[in-house]
């Protein structure tokens, strides 16, 4: 699916490029971002130790362990196979994929954009050692990166500092739309994900 | 300067290093031994970012053409009478369009608006709902799942798409029953 939804959005650009005459900038796009690839990798190299290096601290003292019962609730809906999964495994403490994601989660609702990367990329490295050989990616998998891309934050502090300078009477008086239609996202995410793998289910695709 | 936005920001500001410190200071106080703990993760995470470079040299590539074709502009023109439709206030279009596949592009697209219509303006007030709500799926899911070697993300980009939608609606329909 991302396949094709990339090389549509190739063809889409490749044609408004040259509806609009624009080789050049085209070509300038490519050399740029590719080498931008490496420029940032090293940056969030350095993030990635830093986040990656506090998890484990947080995880042998027990602290991740709390943050996960924080979350309970609602991990217990989302993700009910993986919890017994790891119920009945009953094996070490450290590097539980439950506790990578709430960390995951809790990092973006307190809006830590870059630091919720590396965790939510251990989340997927814990979730994918489960079924190792697997190149698709599971529905708890799905559900994962559905609660990240509605990234419900509680301080939307790059959106305060941007309306303050463009002199807004009040900078946050969006607050309550701004939660609730983080929300509404969130919903209709995890609802349009639920669906659609009771859809790919029921086509009779693989068993997962 | 408003004190709670003062407020606000510098709260924001004391995230990290409170947590930072914090977790550390925990840590050591349950006899971890935080230095080494902390190595192990670090060294993992450096593993991590280095797997990472292929998937952004070709994502980033995708977007960069994306961006720079004028794309976006061609979308807004034919999308413009399905968002009258919607009520979606069209100076709001290509950030609700940017803002799944660019999270600087949908900042600048962002302050346009506000620059253009004003801040406490209708648009203005829905283009800051519309850039908080939703994150840059076009992103975050190939990212994530190409760090741990998943090539088929399965239904995750039409999930957070179709998610992303009804967020915009929300923006757009929230602004209008606050103000």
């Amino acid at each position: 699916m991302l396949n094709r939804i990339f090389l549509g959005l190739l063809l889409f650009s490749l044609a408004a490029g040259v509806f609009l005459g624009r080789g050049e900038e085209l070509t300038a796009a490519l050399l740029d971002q590719s080498s931008s690839a490496v420029r940032l990798a090293l940056e969030m190299a350095g993030v990635m130790c830093l986040w990656s290096g506090l998890m484990k601290a947080a995880e042998r003292a027990g602290l991740a362990k709390a943050v996960g019962k924080l979350f309970f609730p609602l991990t217990r809906r989302l993700f009910p196979k993986l919890i017994q999964r790891e119920l009945e495994a009953d094996g070490p403490k450290e590097g539980s994929a439950l506790e990578a994601i709430t960390m995951n989660l809790s990092a973006n609702f307190l809006g830590l954009g870059n630091a919720a990367t590396p965790l939510g990329i251990a989340a997927m490295e814990r979730m994918a050692a489960a079924s190792p050989e697997s190149r698709c990616a599971t529905d708890e998998m799905v559900l994962f990166l559905v609660c990240n891309t509605a990234a419900v934050q509680l301080f939307p502090s790059t959106l305060a500092a941007v309306r303050q300078a463009a002199g807004a009477a009040h900078p946050l008086d969006v607050l309550p739309a701004v939660w609730l239609s983080s929300i509404a996202t969130l919903a209709a995410s995890l609802a349009a994900a639920f669906i659609m793998a009771g859809m790919s289910r029921q086509r009779g695709g693989k068993k997962r | 300067m408003n004190p709670f936005v003062s407020f606000f920001l510098s709260l924001g500001g004391w995230i990290m290093p409170v947590l930072f410190c914090g977790i550390l200071l925990y840590s050591g106080a349950r006899k971890v031994d935080v230095m080494s703990a902390f190595l192990d993760g670090a060294w993992e995470g450096l593993m991590t970012a280095a797997r990472l470079v292929p998937v952004l040299a070709a994502l980033l590539c995708a977007i960069g053409m994306f961006r720079a074709s004028g794309a976006l502009e061609l979308l807004t023109d034919l999308l413009a009478p399905v968002a009258r439709l919607l009520g979606i206030p069209v100076e709001t279009l290509p950030l609700a369009l940017m803002r799944p596949i660019s999270g600087s592009g949908s900042l600048a697209m962002l302050r346009e608006v506000l620059e253009t219509c004003g801040p406490d303006s209708l648009p203005g007030r829905i283009a800051s709902v519309m850039y908080c709500c939703g994150d840059t799926a076009f992103y975050i899911i190939p990212v994530y799942c190409g760090a741990v070697k998943v090539t088929d993300s399965r239904h995750a980009l039409p999930a957070a798409l179709a998610g992303g939608f009804v967020g915009t609606l929300f923006s757009v329909w929230s602004v209008k029953l606050f103000f």
